[in-house]
């Protein structure tokens, strides 16, 4: 199908305002507030001590959230891709779940699970080990949502190695974790570290599943995102609003660039 | 390096299909599938399980009642009528955005293409706030969306942005251009060409990126929260009703909101495995 020029040049225009309309000039704007009072006021609204706690607690619950997601999630791409089980559509469809579960309704699952009147609500009523409204539930909470990307990244890699080299090892006496580590686990490499740059962007930015298990303290329980709300929503305080957007805009940034030059090495394979 | 081999993607290698049956060396063994099946669990069903149950507490009877409120119908009719145009949106201006993308040739083409992932990559409070910033009250185009109905479709838009354009691109990237040249010179007009030859091809990722355009806008709540303005039976969405309910302790009703959700999202999502399976199929059959 050949366009003339001047369809091409319209449907060129088309996309391109519409992006430019959609993402490109809000964000511009959003950088240009935050830094129209120069770098200092930027600096000074994002290292009070309540934003500096935020910053904490969101790289905490990243700091947690990455290691399980990492562990269980190979364990789960292995258990899908080598094991022979009945079932394995099942288990597949699960994994795929969090992606199509409204964020509230991740919050609202974990409210009626673990709360205080929930089914395990026993652990906080007898074992006073408090879950929702505290940073386990924030951890449950993001940990859900992340829960496909490091599965979804390493299986396909998984497929593509194949057996052959797992089972010459096997053959010349290497043991399951012996395996695992020489073979298994440099062949996943690229997949995984992709799976766990997608995993630590939406621990950052996940908002409506957190925002519905904590308590809210500004300068205690609150991320990076939900300081952005509290800013704009409690404070009126638009000027923190943005400068918080920007710093969680900035690592958004990194982790395109990530994805964009790890994209390139994995198709490299 | 020694792991690269030339194989297609996705595929398991015939000696793993031989073996089946076999425990694998490199796999994790039955142990390991019992914590991967206990991880599920505690994780995602579990949680799910637990809402259901409440949904259903006080048998189907409260849970229709539930949904049929005024309140929260209002809610969900907003939130779909809302989702399906936004969906509607995504699949010309995503496809048409793929089509450029892919057979346009202009400079700076690799970073818009990079832009495309930026909502997957910006957390959704802040795509609320970037919206704001341009439509809202302080708007520099005097363009007020603020707590309207066009607001929360350019916000859902926003998010949804990649669906479409990243199901289509590689399918317009993988289509054999020959089959459209032989068409041309057998005297088809390019919209014949399109009609018959193209979107056909088509439309399974268009579908594809729409259903999943679709299940993120109904359920989507950051990007909503502060251009929306929840003014209940107006721009109030489902996700921003159920959150009001917990907050004024009436889970019975926040529940059965977020099953119907739930149900909405999966219904979805089984149309598309059918239509995609019975493309495949057709596929299959005419090689």
């Amino acid at each position: 199908m050949i366009l003339s020029r001047t369809s091409r040049l319209t449907l060129r225009t088309v996309a391109l305002t519409y992006l430019f309309l959609l993402v490109a000039v809000p964000i511009v704007l959003i950088f240009y507030r935050t830094f129209e009072d120069g770098f200092v006021a930027f600096w000074e609204s994002i290292t009070t001590p309540a934003a500096i706690s935020a910053l904490s607690l969101s790289l905490l619950i990243v700091a947690i959230v990455v290691p399980l997601n990492v562990i269980f999630g190979i364990a789960t791409a292995l258990a899908l891709v080598r094991g022979r089980f009945r079932g394995r559509g099942l288990v597949q469809a699960i994994v795929d779940l969090p992606f199509a579960v409204s964020p509230i309704v991740v919050g609202v699952s974990l409210i009626l699970l673990w709360g205080a009147n929930g089914w395990f609500g026993f652990i906080e009523k007898d074992g006073g080990f408090k879950i929702i409204f505290a940073l386990p539930a924030m951890i449950l909470a993001t940990i859900f949502v992340t829960l496909p990307f490091v599965v979804r990244e390493v299986e396909p890699v998984l497929h593509e190695i194949g057996e052959e080299q797992e089972q010459a090892a096997a053959t010349l006496g290497a043991s399951r974790w012996q395996t695992f580590w020489r073979i298994t686990l440099p062949a996943i490499r690229w997949g995984l570290t992709y799976g766990i740059v997608l995993t630590v962007a939406r621990s950052l930015g996940e908002f409506g599943a957190v925002i519905m298990v904590s308590a809210g303290v500004p300068g205690e329980s609150q991320t990076l995102t939900l300081l952005v709300h509290g800013r704009y929503i409690d404070d009126h305080n638009t000027f923190g609003a943005y400068s918080a957007s920007t710093l969680l805009m900035i690592l958004a940034l990194i982790t395109l660039l990530l994805m964009t030059v790890l994209d390139q090495k994995r198709t490299e394979r | 390096m020694a792991v690269s081999t030339a194989k297609p993607p996705r595929v398991p290698s015939s000696s793993a299909k031989r073996r089946a049956g076999r425990s694998a060396p490199g796999g994790v063994g039955p142990g390991g599938l019992g914590i991967a099946t206990l991880w599920l669990s505690v994780i995602v069903l579990l949680p799910l399980a637990a809402v259901t149950a409440k949904a259903f507490e006080n048998g189907p009877g409260e849970f229709v009642d539930a949904i049929n409120a005024p309140a929260a119908r209002a809610a969900l009719l907003v939130t779909l009528g809302v989702s399906l145009v936004v969906t509607v949106i995504n699949v010309v201006l995503g496809t048409l955005i793929a089509w450029v993308l892919v057979r346009d040739e202009f400079r700076g083409k690799r970073i818009v293409n990079a832009l495309i992932d930026l909502p997957f990559a910006l957390p959704t409070i802040v795509a609320s706030i970037v919206l704001l910033s341009l439509y809202g009250p302080q708007s520099p185009f005097d363009i007020h969306l603020n707590a309207t109905r066009p607001g929360l479709v350019v916000a859902l838009l926003f998010v949804t942005l990649p669906f479409v354009v990243r199901s289509v691109q590689p399918v317009l990237i993988e289509i054999d251009r020959e089959v459209e040249e032989a068409a041309a010179s057998l005297g088809a007009s390019n919209r014949t060409i399109f009609l018959k030859i193209i979107l056909p091809t088509l439309a399974p990722a268009v579908l594809g990126g729409a259903g999943l355009a679709f299940t993120r806008a109904i359920g989507e709540y950051g990007s909503v929260v502060l251009i929306g303005g929840g003014i209940p039976r107006e721009t109030e969405v489902a996700s921003q009703y159920i959150q009001k309910q917990f907050e004024i302790d009436r889970f019975a009703n926040g529940a059965a909101i977020s099953v119907a959700l739930l149900i909405i999202a999966f219904v979805v999502l089984l149309g598309l495995r059918l239509v995609g399976s019975r493309a495949a199929r057709r596929e299959e059959a005419a090689r």
